[in-house]
């Protein structure tokens, strides 16, 4: 441990003292006032970066610094990335000072390379901007800048963690990609500021602005509606005696299981509503059902197995849902066709089916019953080895085994109040196979993957 | 002919003669000799097929609509001073390339009003020329001019602006004029960041095109695109929760007292007589959210015992207070169990309330718009029980037209 420390401050040193230098040659290159106004909107743009999703966040300072090559070269790009430091400073998540002069640093190193290359690119070919030359050296030069700067975040992930470098420069493909809009709007500014007016920078500003008013009312109105659908399934539970937070649960260590699995991120936010109201449809089963503590007789069960039918139905309106709501439809089928209500075989099941049909039948093992108490986790485990194959996914069990332990998962041993409690509490093997009955517990927290900013 | 087709037609009219009329004016005001831009043929093409691409890019809003934003490249023809045929022709080449490419067929109507709403950008630009103030911006010590027609832009601005969605709101609507004014200014409002964008990618693709030429569309469209990007992120959760609230509607008819899709037919009901009383976007979206779930109650109380109006009202606000962000819905649903419990200072949540009772009741005992009897039977008790005569005013209307919208359809 105290050697990868000792690495990792032996690489930020290395690192900031080539930004350093390149910084100190540039200085004295630069025109005072261009610099100032450089650093300035580098500085706005990484305070104003905007939360595109998860982990992802979307600035302007690529095309800053884009500007700043095509304007005056490498000095003034590298001047310009200074601009992020005081940025870095106040939003590092730990106020790490190394944090901060690694992300700086990288910054210059990165915009010290584009500026280079665009220089020894139109020193060699023809280019007198804009034409088409000039257009590929600067493309060129925004694709060097992507890749130098994940080269150098997966370089320090790699020797400050036990992630692989490979691991996390994988995600500079569609950063490349990416750059084809930065290099566009970065030749636009150019056009605008010297062949017309600073003030017509306010026609590209526009339509920016609106883009970040999107995702700003995005990001609230996602929240309002997470909020809602999670106290909506709070509200639904809270008469069902041993399911209280039992679909929160679901959804969290389902969408851990898909990114184990390596599911796409908008797979896995839809996934993560679908398995927060797959259990829905229970309102329609009558609560003397729910929360009987006995063996249900036929009848009874017979209304228990309406309920996935029921949900897909409340559901079916629910445009962006439709490419997850089997995961409501068909929570309780099997592998092998002999699940219910529908009875169909694998062929049916997605992918992100039987993720969660895995999560639900281990979240109710190890959860406290009316017939039984909660499952040892280890007991679950075996329980869903023991199934694989027949009932869940074999490679969803063992991603689903890797989260539990990774998540330190316990079972949830948290019984009803006594007065809560129905009377006729009685253990069967019958009612352990027909239902799958849970109840509340704290909420775990599921860590999230990394992401794929350029920044350490 | 149905009365909506009538309404779309009579708009379509007015916004197609309107159009001829302004493409006119290039020629009469000679725009020509301001703006000397002749489109080469590879421009043309160029200008269609970014048209097609954006015509397949459309940009969605909150509320539903959408906005082509293949304008901000006709627009950017039009200031540019490309004549009414050729702007036309991007326009109608770019839709029809893009129908195809959507495989969709049945669009000459489209197509049409395509063409006229290109022909008319470009006799705006004209006028803009004409009457604006004669400022180009611009200037360069290195190489070719980047040049803006201010007066051509500011037209074409307001064209997109404002007059693209007042001609929208005349177009939809059909008896409700009183409220027409109310429309359009929400319209405008509700387009103006979409709008502002647009025209100003128009705008900005006209003073970069002396100088990038054939890159001039890749390069203008991304800041668009941009923007797109952001707004189809909105209008996509802005659906997701009003969806999600449809979906919570039918939570109480799994209890099996009240009937199917009762709460999404009170729902439509209570938008049309919103809208029908001139009530505002906003509070109309919150009368729609109430009247969808002004029954949730009973998933609180009916799971155990029959409960009364009231006391569902106050089960069904309790839970949406603890659902987040839906107070004034929580409101409304609250009063319409109890109308006189209304405070003096809460008169809008008050009528709001009115309205879905009303609705709820007429659904209950008079779901049929075309029995007549029945229904007259249910307003002669609404007076009595709402005692607001514009509410079952506006209510008795707009079932009405729905009955004649039935009748008028036929078997």
């Amino acid at each position: 441990m105290q050697s990868r420390e000792v690495w990792l401050r032996s690489y930020v040193t290395v690192v900031s003292m080539i930004a350093i230098g390149l910084a100190a040659l540039s200085v004295i290159d630069v025109d005072p006032t261009t610099a100032i106004v450089v650093v300035l909107a580098v500085l706005v743009s990484e305070f104003f970066s905007s939360k595109f999703r998860q982990n992802v966040s979307v600035s302007l300072t690529n095309v800053v610094l884009l500007v700043a090559v095509l304007l005056d070269g490498a000095s003034l790009a590298v001047v310009g990335a200074l601009g992020g430091l005081p940025v870095f400073l106040t939003r590092a998540v730990d106020r790490r000072i190394s944090r901060t002069v690694f992300n700086t640093s990288q910054y210059v190193i990165c915009a010290w390379i584009a500026g280079t290359a665009y220089e020894i690119i139109t020193g060699e070919l023809p280019a007198a901007f804009p034409d088409t030359s000039s257009l590929v050296a600067v493309m060129g030069a925004a694709v060097l800048y992507s890749v130098v700067n994940h080269a150098l975040v997966a370089s320090v992930v790699a020797v400050s963690t036990t992630d692989r470098f490979l691991d996390t420069f994988r995600t500079v493909g569609p950063s490349i990609l990416m750059q084809a809009p930065y290099v566009g709007i970065a030749v636009l500014t150019v056009v605008v500021l010297e062949r017309a007016s600073a003030w017509a920078l306010v026609l590209m500003a526009v339509p920016a602005l609106v883009a970040r008013f999107g995702l700003l009312a995005f990001q609230q109105l996602d929240r309002s509606y997470d909020q809602l659908v999670r106290n909506l399934v709070k509200t639904i539970e809270i008469k069902d005696l041993y399911t209280r937070g039992h679909s929160e649960r679901v959804a969290d260590l389902s969408v851990a299981v898909a990114e184990e699995l390596g599911v796409g991120y908008e797979e896995r936010r839809v996934a993560r509503y679908a398995a927060l109201l797959h259990d829905v449809g229970k309102i329609g089963v009558p609560l003397c059902v729910i929360n009987k503590s006995g063996p249900l007789d036929d009848d009874e069960f017979e209304e228990m197995k309406r309920h996935p039918t029921i949900g897909a139905d409340i559901l079916r309106d629910i445009h962006f849902l439709e490419p997850a709501i089997d995961i409501v439809r068909y929570h309780h089928e099997r592998l092998d066709g002999r699940g219910y209500p529908h009875g169909v075989d694998e062929h049916e099941l997605s992918g992100i089916v039987r993720i969660v049909t895995a999560v639900d039948a281990f979240d109710a093992m190890t959860s406290t019953r009316p017939y039984r108490r909660a499952m040892p986790v280890a007991d679950g485990i075996a329980e869903l080895r023991r199934c694989a194959g027949t009932q869940f996914d074999p490679q969803v069990v063992e991603a689903l085994v890797r989260c539990v332990e990774r998540l330190d998962w316990t079972p949830t041993d948290m019984t009803p109040a006594s007065g809560e409690m129905p009377p006729d509490v009685g253990v069967t093997s019958a009612a352990l196979s027909r239902l799958e009955r849970e109840d509340g517990r704290p909420r775990e927290q599921v860590q999230s993957g990394p992401g794929s900013e350029g920044r350490w | 002919m149905t009365p909506t087709e009538s309404g779309t037609v009579t708009g379509r009219l007015v916004a197609s003669f309107g159009g001829i009329l302004l493409g006119g004016a290039w020629w009469l005001l000679d725009i020509g000799a301001e703006l000397p831009f002749e489109l080469s043929a590879v421009d043309l093409l160029l200008f269609a097929v970014a048209a097609a691409a954006m015509e397949l890019l459309p940009i969605r809003l909150p509320d539903g609509r959408s906005v082509p934003s293949s304008l901000a490249v006709v627009g950017a023809a039009a200031i540019l001073g490309a004549a009414p045929v050729l702007v036309a022709l991007i326009a109608a080449i770019g839709w029809a390339l893009a129908q195809v490419l959507r495989r969709q067929d049945a669009w000459l109507g489209d197509l049409a009003l395509r063409t006229i709403g290109g022909w008319g950008l470009a006799g705006i630009a004209a006028i803009g020329v004409e009457f604006g103030p004669a400022t180009w911006l611009g200037s360069s010590d290195v190489g070719a001019v980047a040049r803006l027609n201010v007066g051509a832009a500011v037209a074409v601005t307001a064209a997109i602006i404002i007059g693209m969605p007042a001609l929208e709101v005349l177009a939809r609507t059909r008896r409700a004029w009183r409220h027409a004014l109310l429309r359009i200014a929400e319209a405008i409002r509700t387009n103006a960041p979409v709008g502002a964008s647009v025209a100003s990618t128009a705008a900005l693709g006209a003073l970069v095109h002396p100088v990038l030429g054939a890159w001039t569309l890749p390069t203008m469209l991304i800041p668009l695109l941009a923007a797109r990007v952001g707004l189809e992120r909105l209008a996509l959760g802005q659906r997701a929760y009003d969806e999600t609230i449809r979906a919570m509607s039918r939570l109480p008819e799994q209890l099996g007292t009240i009937e199917h899709d009762h709460g999404v037919r009170v729902g439509d009901l209570a938008r049309d007589v919103a809208m029908e009383l001139g009530l505002d976007a906003t509070a109309v979206g919150q009368v729609v959210r109430a009247a969808h779930l002004h029954e949730l109650g009973r998933i609180q109380l009916e799971r155990e015992a029959p409960a009364g109006q009231r006391e569902l009202a106050v089960a069904g606000a309790d839970v949406l207070r603890q659902v987040g962000d839906l107070d004034r819905v929580a409101a409304i649903v609250e009063y319409h169990g109890d109308l006189t419990a209304v405070r003096h200072d809460e008169a809008d949540t008050g009528l709001s309330a009115r309205i879905v009772a009303a609705c709820c009741t007429l659904d209950r005992y008079a779901p049929d718009p075309a029995a007549a009897e029945q229904r007259h039977e249910v307003v002669v008790r609404l007076v009595r029980e709402i005692g607001d005569l514009d509410v079952v005013r506006a209510l008795d209307q707009v079932v009405e037209r729905r009955a004649t919208d039935v009748l008028d359809a036929g078997p």
